[in-house]
């Protein structure tokens, strides 16, 4: 009967949906037979994927392209937990908060990088402030434990004091450390925050995200909130010359390519918001780095002068 | 490039075995254009993705696969959604959610929280954590003290609920009955 072998498929369905993330390559040949031996399998499959992909956005809304959970080490993995009160509340030690922030922050010392150009700032109080090319940090006096992240990219690594929180302010969200490392990212009204070790807690208007380790956020300025997963170990990898991205718009891997190496990097309108996911070395001359990173994303490196820009693979060379 | 042997490693069997990825791709897509697409673009990202070192290697770059493959599906329906080419010069409205897509999501939430309160709490708890906090089904098991075998179950009835299309006159599908009794047998420590 028809719908009897309907219900069987999507039965089916949702168990090969728990058993693939361990699955073996054996259990993926049976799977593959199972989607041959029959068209209802496939539709079921595909139907229960979509559905339960559905609820990505639902949990976190997305701001410009769904989470696809990338097979991933056990390492990495966000874990909030819900409440039926309505909203993610921390599992474990919050430890940094994020917060919409309203009041003007003091401002004291000014510390800029060029593009390309890589600093650590040690604080009065001992924490270290790792400074990504293309940033500019103001720092209020010691005393006040906080730093206002205008642009670019810092990782950091702040010595706790209960008495006396830490304070990162970047746009309209305040970050407020207990004992983290994180790093924080600002190109334009976009802010990504990426958590290391510890945890931050998330404040978007009405809703409550926990944030820990292997956690990654996305916000724009008085607009979308979107989560996502970080591998632990990339988390700051601009240190190291490596930059992980998942699901990152074009536009943000070249600001970031930007900071980190110093070369100027267009992209064009109809590659701009196209999502990337992979992990890029930095390093080595441009012209040798640009056309590899092209390749990744999908695209061609033009060179014009001393800028490059990023060109979908068909477009003839103006 | 990076000379890591377990990238190497990784790029070898993704040539050795590239017949059995294809097969399961054009299975899944129906397509086998798209299923050359979607292992051109695996390869792309195997030549830059870090990772570290792989017990399963063949059955990694399944799960690779599969995952791009769900992608492409939902690109395409959202594709249908907005009937227009999606990489747009601009950011198209439907993926920069406004009041209202963020109130489909909440709708979308409050029903999967409603069909778990209507549910028994360990079925409720095992799906949250599965789903929400996104924990193997092993750590799941640890945590709640029952076997691997019994979380699946549990996360078995969490979708029937959520995600089976109703039988005639909305009721349970048999299945997830029968589960009950059978659950009940197989927590055993």
């Amino acid at each position: 009967m028809a719908v009897e072998r309907e219900d069987e498929a999507h039965a089916d369905a949702i168990d090969w949906l728990l058993r693939l993330p361990t699955a073996t390559a054996a259990d993926w040949q049976a799977f593959t037979d199972w989607l041959e031996a029959d068209e209802a399998h496939v539709r079921a499959y595909d139907a229960l994927t979509l559905a339960d992909a559905d609820l990505d956005a639902a949990i976190v809304p997305p701001d410009w392209t769904p989470v696809m959970p990338a097979p991933r080490p056990a390492r990495w993995r966000n874990r909030w937990s819900y409440t039926g009160a309505g909203g993610l509340v921390a599992a474990g030690v919050a430890a940094a908060v994020i917060v919409p922030q309203s009041a003007t922050p003091p401002v004291g010392r000014i510390v800029e990088t060029r593009a390309g150009e890589q600093r650590v700032l040690r604080l009065a109080d001992g924490s270290r402030v790792a400074m990504n090319g293309g940033t500019r940090l103001a720092i209020a006096d010691a005393r006040e434990r906080s730093v206002v992240l205008e642009r670019g990219e810092a990782v950091f690594d702040v010595v706790h004091d209960e008495a006396h929180a830490f304070v990162v302010r970047s746009g309209d969200m305040r970050m407020q450390d207990v004992g983290t490392v994180f790093d924080v990212a600002r190109v334009g009204h976009h802010l990504s925050v990426q958590v290391a070790e510890g945890a931050v807690l998330f404040q978007p208007q009405d809703a409550r995200i926990m944030l820990s380790a292997g956690a990654a956020l996305s916000h724009v300025d008085g607009g979308s909130t979107r989560m996502s997963g970080v591998a632990v170990d990339d988390v700051g990898g601009w240190r190291r010359q490596r930059l992980a991205f998942r699901e990152t718009p074009v536009r943000l891997v070249a600001a970031a390519l930007e900071r980190s190496t110093g070369v100027a990097v267009t992209v064009m309108p109809n590659l701009q918001e196209v999502p990337f996911t992979g992990s890029i070395r930095v390093a080595g001359p441009a012209d040798r780095m640009m056309p590899r990173v092209a390749a990744l994303i999908g695209a061609r490196a033009v060179r014009n002068g001393g800028r490059w820009t990023l060109v979908q693979r068909e477009t003839p060379v103006p | 490039m990076n000379g890591a042997g377990q990238d190497g490693g990784l790029r070898a069997v993704f040539l050795a075995e590239r017949p059995l990825f294809l097969r399961m791709l054009v299975a899944r897509l129906g397509d086998v254009g798209e299923a050359e697409d979607v292992l051109q673009d695996l390869w792309l990202r195997l030549d830059a993705t870090a990772v570290g070192p792989i017990a399963d290697p063949t059955a990694y770059l399944y799960r690779m696969a599969n995952n791009m493959a769900i992608d492409r599906r939902r690109r395409a329906a959202r594709r249908l959604d907005r009937d227009g080419a999606w990489s747009h010069s601009r950011p198209d409205a439907s993926e920069h959610p406004d009041a209202e897509r963020m109130m489909i999501a909440r709708d979308r939430l409050a029903r999967v929280e409603a069909i778990l309160a209507r549910l028994p709490e360990r079925v409720a708890t095992a799906f949250r954590l599965y789903r929400f906090e996104e924990l193997p089904q092993k750590a799941i098991a640890e945590r709640m003290n029952i076997s691997v075998s019994g979380v699946e179950k549990l996360l078995y009835r969490a979708y029937a609920k959520i995600h089976l299309r109703r039988g005639p006159a909305g009721e349970d599908d048999g299945q997830a009955v029968r589960l009950t009794q059978e659950e009940d047998r197989c927590d055993g420590r």
